[in-house]
Order: structure tokens, then C-alpha cells, then sequence
């Protein structure tokens, strides 16, 4: 897997995400927020739902077992593979991708569910870009997961910069969009 | 939770776009770098109490590798059981308490990092925006609108000024090394090509009279003026100038 960045924050946001884990040893501790206490009794063979950068060492260390989430169960799968458009990626989980990309070490076939969701979803994304939005598209629209609809915005920039070309608009100079926004937040106030 | 406090740090990073920082987090700051701080004092105890852990059972593992020696002969052969029995528990209780502060550790130690990359991490995309509002400005850390510099934290302004600084003295040795005569435009727009070299711009704001090649032209606001791209191309990314586009 290739290395990911260390400053990269979708990647700190997905790292999020929570997996189910039964406790192998008692970690006190954990609920609290840091310096308030730290007294709080966790026991062994309790079930939490741990972040993932947090249940990921910890497994392998073997002092908790990390299961596969629910989100990448082998249920969940199959209901991806049989109509991946009608899925509500926002819903089940809002870095979808990202995180599903973290888990891959764990389950090798989750690069494969990925795969096939996201080539399947991606042209519905560039033929509503191109098509502006309509009633039928914005329910596909609001269930996208963020890189989704990261697409999707660039896909509707790309779009609008061509009809701006098409109209001899595209090289005209514009202050920088700073400026621009504190120009109109002074003009609010 | 631990790494919460973290958490909403990154969030926060999340919503920097092209042209809109939040205000710097002191208090979130604060609460994450504490929370670390107690969390290194705490692995600090914790591992000083493993050892001292593992001092005690290597000494006591140590004696009972011979037990006849450490037992006087008279003693009866059942009591011995027993003895070794307790010893057996204890070890393994102790042995449990050992694993329990290991994890423990480990758990901390994980939350500690999860914690500084939060903390990195926040800091390098608001340095990564100032960067890329400096360019946008030309370099002139003096133009960052004042309703953007009231968001940025003080370490941040100076980063700016330094930063600002930094480069010009960097150009200008680029510049006395190729074209001592002539100066380069370093801020020019990579992605938008200059198509033509004249535009046809109108005032804003007034900048009173700049130099050009052509000679002096006195730029009032209301007036519009058909002028060398490069000359004012500055002036409309600030927003002074509005450039006025041929239909």
C-alpha cells in the first residue's frame, strides 16, 4: 500500500471512522478526554467501538480484536455490488473511500468493492455535471461521500470554465478571490 | 474520548478553502498540547512502575527456579504445594497487571502521536494557505485583507512577513545572477495564459499615478484606461482594477 501523507487531513478525518473491538486487556482510561482524569474502569472483554488509527495498533499488538466494520461487511458488500447507484454512500459513512482505502490492509477484497462501487458511481458524477442538476439527480447528489462530491464540484468547475471559453470570457483577469471575499464581507457589515 | 480534542483540530483544518481561514484555535490548541503533556507524564509513571514490576518477578522467579535451596529440608510435602500455589496466583495476577499497564501504555503512547499529527498537521495547512494567499497578493504581506489578518494568530503574521521577506532577498539574488538590468514577474498566473497584450481596464479605487513604459498614467477612480497587461495585472488581483472584457 502506498505510503500515505502524514499532513493529509481527509486521511486523519477517515482515520476516524469506528470499528468494533472486544478489549484482550483492561485500558483505563480510554473514555476520558485526557487530562480531566483518567480513572474511568475499562475491563477486558468489553465491546467499544474504537477509532480506527486507534483499534488498528492496538491489534496488532494483540491487546484488542478488531473486527471488519460494518460498513465493509461481507452483507454490506454484496448490497454494494447489486445496485451501487442506489446506495447512500453520505449515510453509511462519510469518508467511504478513504476509509474503506485504510482498511485494505486488513481485508484484501475491499479494494475490489471499491473499485467497482466507485467506476460504476463516477459516471452518473461527470453525466450530472454536465447536465446541471435536476430533481432526479439530487438524490443521487446528496448521497455522495466526500470524494465523491469533491468530484463533482471539479467536474461543474471544468463544465462552467468551458461555456466561459466558449463565450471568450476565459482569460479575463479577476482580483484574487481573498480579496474578493473580504471586499463583499466588509460591504455586509 | 481520547484524541477527541485532536479531532476537532483537523475538522477544523477541513475548512480551509481558496478564500476563507477560520480564526486560529488558541483554546483548542491549548487543550490538545495539555492533554499530551499529562498523557507523557502518565506513560512516563507507567513505565517506571513496569519496570520496577519486572524487577520484583525476575527476583521472584529467581527463587523459585530453586526451590530446594530457599526451603528448610523438615518441611512437609504438602505445605510446599500450597507455598508454590499462592506464589503460582500471585504471579500470574502480577503478570495480568504487567500486560494491563503495557496496553495501557501503548494506548497512550498511540493517542500521544494520533495527537501531534492533529496538531502538525493543522499547522501545515494554514501555513499551506498563507503561502498561497501570499503568492495571490504578490508578496506583499502588507496586503492580506484586515478581515483575514484578525484570524490569524501573531506567530502566523510574522510567518507571513518573514516569508515575504525571505523570498524577495531570494529573488533578487535570482535576478542580479540572470537580468541584473531587468526585473522578472515572479507572481504572473501559471494557469491563466496571457492572450493579449493590451486590456481595457476601469478603476475602482483610485491609485494615483503609476509608470508605465508609454509614460505616466493617473489612475482615478470611475476612469478606464487601455493598458500593458503587465503593468497593471497586480493591481486587478488586489481589486483596484477591473478588467473589462472585449464581447
Amino acid at each position: 500500500m502506498a505510503r500515505r501523507n502524514y499532513y493529509d487531513i481527509d486521511d486523519i478525518l477517515a482515520g476516524q471512522e469506528r470499528v468494533p473491538c472486544v478489549l484482550r486487556a483492561d485500558l483505563d482510561g480510554l473514555g476520558s478526554a485526557g487530562s480531566g482524569g483518567g480513572t474511568s474502569k475499562v475491563q477486558r472483554n468489553a465491546r467499544w467501538g474504537l477509532p480506527y488509527w486507534m483499534a488498528d495498533r492496538l491489534n496488532e499488538e494483540d491487546y484488542v480484536d478488531m473486527e471488519v466494520s460494518p460498513v465493509f461487511s461481507k452483507r454490506a458488500s454484496r448490497m454494494y455490488a447489486a445496485s451501487p447507484e442506489s446506495m447512500q454512500l453520505r449515510a453509511i459513512c462519510q469518508h467511504f473511500y478513504q476509509f474503506g482505502l485504510q482498511l485494505g490492509d486488513m481485508v484484501p477484497e475491499i479494494p475490489h468493492v471499491l473499485r467497482n462501487m466507485y467506476v460504476q458511481r463516477v459516471y452518473k458524477v461527470a453525466r450530472i455535471a454536465q447536465q446541471g442538476q435536476n430533481v432526479e439527480a439530487l438524490d443521487f447528489v446528496q448521497s455522495l461521500d466526500k470524494t465523491e462530491a469533491r468530484m463533482l464540484k471539479l467536474c461543474q468547475q471544468a463544465q462552467s470554465a468551458i461555456s466561459l471559453w466558449h463565450k471568450n470570457q476565459a482569460y479575463a483577469l479577476k482580483r484574487a478571490a481573498v480579496v474578493a471575499a473580504a471586499a463583499t464581507a466588509g460591504a455586509g457589515s | 474520548m481520547l484524541g477527541d480534542e485532536a479531532f476537532r483540530l483537523a475538522k477544523e483544518a477541513k475548512d480551509i478553502a481558496a478564500d476563507h481561514i477560520p480564526a486560529y484555535n488558541e483554546e483548542q490548541v491549548r487543550l490538545v498540547t495539555q492533554e499530551t503533556r499529562y498523557l507523557w507524564t502518565r506513560i512516563e509513571e507507567m513505565i517506571a512502575s513496569l519496570n520496577t514490576a519486572v524487577a520484583d518477578q525476575q527476583r521472584g522467579g529467581s527463587s523459585q527456579t530453586y526451590p530446594g535451596s530457599s526451603q528448610p529440608y523438615g518441611l512437609p510435602n504438602q505445605q510446599k504445594q500450597s507455598q508454590s500455589q499462592t506464589a503460582n496466583t500471585q504471579q500470574s495476577a502480577a503478570q495480568a497487571e504487567i500486560e494491563n499497564t503495557n496496553a495501557q501504555t501503548a494506548l497512550y503512547f498511540l493517542t500521544l502521536n494520533r495527537n501531534k499529527r492533529c496538531l502538525l498537521a493543522y499547522h501545515h495547512r494554514r501555513a499551506q494557505f498563507l503561502r498561497s494567499l501570499l503568492w495571490t497578493l504578490h508578496l506583499a504581506s502588507s496586503m492580506i485583507p484586515a478581515s483575514l489578518s484578525l484570524r490569524l494568530s501573531s506567530e502566523e503574521q510574522s510567518y507571513a512577513r518573514d516569508y515575504a521577506r525571505l523570498n524577495s532577498t531570494y529573488r533578487d539574488a535570482i535576478e542580479n545572477q540572470l537580468c541584473p538590468s531587468d526585473s522578472l514577474n515572479w507572481t504572473a498566473d501559471g494557469e491563466l495564459p496571457p492572450r493579449d497584450l493590451f486590456i481595457e481596464v476601469r478603476v475602482i479605487k483610485d491609485c494615483g499615478e503609476i509608470v508605465t513604459e508609454n509614460g505616466v498614467v493617473n489612475l482615478q477612480a470611475g476612469t478606464q484606461h487601455y493598458l500593458h497587461r503587465s503593468d497593471v495585472e497586480h493591481l486587478v488581483t488586489i481589486g483596484y482594477l477591473e478588467h473589462v472584457n472585449p464581447s
